[in-house]
């Protein structure tokens, strides 16, 4: 079974594209930047990650996170466990407290027409993200994954939201800079960037 | 045996609302969100909040998910290709509507005074009117959005559109329509009946 997943490094598709090799799967991966002609050609507004799998394209980079997991068994706890229930609520309190934040930014910045833009917010917005990224740090144990010795999918997408935070100049407590740091040195992250350099 | 704390009129309504489709027993525990009831049962006060046999639970969607796996009902199985199409809908339904909802709220009420900004409502407002015309594309035949039987996305699709149309948002017909269908369930009649007059 091959994936071909179409997207950017520098977008959420490094999501699905890090998993892809912390999983050790075989894949394609089809550099298309978003709205660009090569997304357009996948999805009919141009958003990126798309992924092709042999029963059909489906979107969404933490859809694509959890079908991967769930499929190979790792990397997840099984559905319908307790572990699991706390597993998806780290998952939807990062995309809420961090994620929508940034994306509300990005909005703001240049992805709406300028005159639904409000600046103004993005103040507010950075303290929002400054308030959240401290009550995750208070969550994260020194050293250690949200939930203990390994990572799970809630791992990747913390690390992912750090790192473009980071790119944002968003502030990060110590705690999240440690977690993204010890992330990013996996050999699997390193794979997937490279992807980038093609 | 379940117990839940949290309003009905919050996000509270979805696992509420399917506690009842699956017939489970659960306690039902009126905390408004930041209220002492809230405080005691999270430490910032946030709602809904479930306790599990096996220990409690945050964040209404990972109880969803939760209760629809463990319970094998309005879900698709884990893994499968229509599980993914199942979560990218709800995804994209918490993105899209969800989070502009939740904006508006937090400047409107939740946010410190200082950090409100009232002039990003209408934005707000147009964002949610262009993604409501979206997902309404999304319906396709239905009458559900993956067929003829409802799922989890259903069921936070019909919540954030009872939002909505509380903080006087435009809905298109189509979404009007699924959200009538939902709230016709016999389970949400039950749900809502939790509401303290």
């Amino acid at each position: 079974m091959t994936y071909t997943l179409y997207g950017h490094v520098q977008s959420r598709a490094i999501r699905p594209l890090w998993l892809l090799e912390e999983l050790g799967l075989p894949y394609s991966f089809v550099t298309a930047k978003p709205r660009s002609p090569e997304a357009l050609a996948v999805h009919p507004s141009g958003k990126v990650p798309v992924l092709d799998m042999p029963e059909g394209r489906m979107t969404d980079s933490v859809a694509m996170m959890t079908l991967l997991t769930d499929r190979e068994g790792r990397l997840t706890h099984p559905p319908g466990s307790y572990a699991r229930g706390q597993q998806d609520a780290l998952t939807q309190r990062i995309n809420e407290q961090l994620d929508a934040v940034l994306w509300a930014y990005a909005k703001h910045s240049f992805v709406l027409p300028e005159d639904h833009r409000v600046p103004a917010v993005k103040d507010s917005l950075e303290w929002q993200f400054a308030q959240h990224a401290e009550g995750l740090a208070a969550a994260l144990g020194a050293g250690s994954y949200l939930m203990g010795a390994n990572p799970v999918v809630p791992d990747f997408l913390l690390a992912h939201c750090c790192s473009w935070a980071k790119g944002r100049g968003f502030a990060l407590p110590d705690a999240l800079r440690a977690h993204m740091t010890m992330m990013r040195a996996r050999p699997a992250f390193r794979r997937a960037q490279a992807q980038g350099d093609t | 045996m379940y117990t839940l704390y949290g309003h009905v009129r919050s996000r509270t309504l979805r696992p509420l609302w399917l506690l009842e489709e699956l017939g489970l027993p659960y306690t039902f525990v009126t905390a408004a969100p930041r209220s002492a009831e809230a405080r005691a049962a999270s430490p910032d006060g946030k709602v809904p909040v479930l306790d599990t046999p096996e220990g409690r639970l945050t964040e209404s969607v990972a109880m969803m998910t939760y209760l629809s796996d463990r319970h094998g009902q309005f879900t698709r199985a884990a893994g499968t290709f229509a599980r993914a199409q199942q979560d990218a809908l709800t995804h994209t339904i918490l993105e899209r509507l969800d989070a502009l909802l939740w904006e508006n709220a937090k400047h409107t009420l939740f946010l410190p005074e200082a950090q409100r900004v009232a002039a990003v409502f209408p934005s707000l407002r147009w964002q949610f009117a262009q993604n409501g015309t979206a997902l309404a594309d999304l319906l396709g035949h239905g009458p559900y959005l993956l067929g003829a039987d409802p799922l989890v996305p259903d069921f936070v699709l019909a919540h954030c559109a009872i939002w909505a149309l509380r903080q006087d948002f435009p809905l298109p017909d189509a979404l009007h329509r699924h959200t009538e269908m939902m709230q016709a369930r016999p389970a949400f009649a039950r749900a809502i009946r939790q509401e303290v007059p």
